[in-house]
């Protein structure tokens, strides 16, 4: 694992995307994004072998600190999605050890232990019989919140994303746009610490991505949860966080690490930067490097 | 966000009454040509005008008869709908229980009807009771093979998300598999009211000539042993018309119900 490179040289001194240059290279504004020393999730070498035996992870190992944003970039059928399954607790992995906060996340967790994660699927996943308020509700229900609460809760949320009118629509009567922003803040309704988020964008038009990019960002920035996010974009993965990891093909690893350093609120227009052009460039290689 | 309202129901059940009816029309106007064209004989082919006259005259006979054989085939319809859905729900929680008993299903579905009703008319009298439980043996399977589906092809995608929740058993069970089901228990439903139709019949058949219980069956069965052809048919036509109103009735009732499930609204 001595692969493991830290990008943190970017010269950033156009000012066309945000104006602030108050950073040194390789520093973070830790104060202004909430991020915290504590670990959220930490993984030491952590494997898994399907039955098969497919070996879908060899050897991974990263840390989330509280309150950071961390992108995952990778080939197809690198084991991206089940690494997120194994923070998430749906599976065990079978060699290494993964902990959450301290905790080891199981899948046979009791029912009405509050959850400490929100998962966003690549497509919406929303259930078609139930209407977006519903859909939104369906977390508190399992987890037994009192009922009384989930109206305000359910408000929020909806304004949150500006669906408002849409409270009684059915998901089929949505755009896809509007599909996945009901999936964000389902996945959030719960005020999860930590969120995970498996390409959730894939299947949307740039525009709408775009959008959506930034509404998560603004979403972030207000509710002060951590995020693995996984995408096949690098750009979506420049934009939106703090660090990108780069694995390899199957068996899965992470080969290389990227600090992002732009400062947050990052305003839609860094995308047209030159350092976000170098910095997703540079990616884009070691992830091309990567797969051959 | 467009729902379709009464009136709309109205129009589309327009659309749909339509063309049947003038097609009936038009047969009941060719058989009728051709019972007089080649004076065919009145115990081989009845001419519609004498069905019709006999539909009249043993009127208050036939009505009864469909009054009796409806509420059979009903009964055995909800029984099967009831039972069936409690199978189905067994045999989505535990695949031994499933894989013990699902050959009996099978069988259930396999076994000749005609071979075990007279059993049926041993054990439970010639009469109500066994009508409605050949009725409902008939008609049984679909729905236990349909829900079962139903309930167990959930996409794994709403499975873990059930299961990020922690949710229960049970949770998964109200929340995720039964309003999955829905859309297969109605399909299922659909084959099973036409089913309980014919079951009941069968049952009436079976139970003899001499009971008490004078379904259509017992008339159809009389009229076919007199040569009574005319009032064969005019019993036939009462089975017939009782079969439709009870498929009407289930397609009716599911596309109520499934306005939700069949994303409603778009393009329509
Ligand atoms: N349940 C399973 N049993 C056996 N093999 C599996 C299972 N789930 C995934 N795999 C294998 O593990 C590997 C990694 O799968 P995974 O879905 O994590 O890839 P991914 O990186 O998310 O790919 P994509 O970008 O296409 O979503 C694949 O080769 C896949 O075939
Ligand atoms: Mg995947």
């Amino acid at each position: 694992m001595s692969q493991t490179r830290t990008t943190l040289n970017c010269h950033c001194d156009s000012p066309n995307w945000g104006g602030h240059s108050n950073y040194k290279s390789g520093q973070m504004n830790i104060s202004s994004t909430g991020i915290s020393k504590e670990a959220l999730v930490s993984c030491r070498d952590v494997g898994l072998v399907f039955p098969g035996p497919v070996t879908a992870l060899a050897a991974v190992s990263f840390r989330l600190r509280r309150g950071e944003l961390v992108s995952i970039v990778g080939p197809s059928g690198c084991g991206k999605s089940t690494l997120l399954r194994l923070i998430a607790g749906l599976l065990n992995p079978t060699s290494g050890s993964l902990e959450l906060t301290g905790e080891i996340p199981s899948a046979s967790g009791k029912s009405g232990d509050r959850p400490d994660v929100g998962f966003v699927f690549q497509d919406a996943t929303l259930l078609p019989w139930r209407s977006v308020q519903d859909n939104i509700r369906l977390p508190l229900e399992l987890l037994h919140v009192p009922r009384p609460e989930h109206t305000a809760r359910i408000q929020t949320a909806l304004e949150l994303v500006g669906l408002k009118e849409f409270a009684n629509a059915f998901p089929a009567q949505l755009s896809g746009g509007m599909r996945m922003r009901v999936a964000l803040v389902r996945a959030l309704v719960t005020q999860p610490q930590l969120l995970l988020l498996d390409e959730p964008f894939g299947a949307l038009d740039e525009i709408t991505r775009q959008r959506l990019n930034e509404d998560l960002l603004e979403l972030w920035q207000r509710q002060h949860w951590s995020a693995v996010f996984i995408t096949h974009n690098v750009f979506e993965a420049v934009f939106l966080s703090q660090r990108v990891l780069v694995m390899s093909p199957r068996p899965g690893k992470i080969v290389a690490e990227f600090a992002i350093p732009f400062e947050y609120p990052r305003a839609p227009d860094i995308r047209g930067s030159a350092d976000f052009a170098r910095l997703a460039a540079e990616i884009s290689l070691c992830l091309r490097k990567a797969a051959t | 966000m467009k729902q379709i309202g009464v009136k709309g129901i109205f129009f589309r059940a327009w659309d749909w009454l339509a063309p049947p009816a003038i097609l009936f029309c038009m047969v009941i106007l060719c058989w009728h040509a051709v019972t007089v064209a080649f004076k065919v004989p009145k115990y081989l082919v009845p001419s519609p005008l004498s069905v019709a006259q006999t539909m009249y005259e043993r009127g208050g006979d036939l009505s009864h008869a469909l009054r009796l054989t409806g509420t059979a085939a009903l009964l055995g319809f909800l029984c099967s709908l009831i039972v069936g859905f409690v199978v189905a729900l067994a045999f989505s929680q535990s695949a031994l229980i499933r894989r013990s008993c699902y050959p009996y299903a099978i069988f259930l579905q396999t076994v000749p009807i005609v071979a075990i009703a007279p059993l049926i008319i041993t054990w439970f009298g010639y009469g109500f009771h066994s009508v409605v439980i050949v009725s409902f043996m008939i008609s049984l399977f679909p729905i236990i093979t349909n829900t079962s589906t139903g309930l167990i092809t959930v996409d794994a995608r709403f499975l873990e998300l059930f299961a990020i929740y922690h949710s229960s058993r049970w949770q998964v069970l109200w929340k995720l598999r039964v309003p999955n089901c829905v859309p297969f228990l109605i399909a299922g439903a659909k084959t099973s009211s036409g089913l309980s139709v014919i079951g009941a019949i069968v049952g009436e058949f079976f139970v003899g000539v001499s009971s008490d219980w004078r379904g259509l069956g017992h008339y159809i069965s009389d009229a076919s042993g007199n040569m009574n052809t005319t009032l064969l048919f005019a019993a036939v036509l009462n089975c017939t018309l009782l079969g439709l109103s009870v498929f009407v009735l289930v397609n009716v009732l599911g596309y109520v119900v499934l306005r939700r499930w069949n994303n409603p609204g778009r393009g329509t």
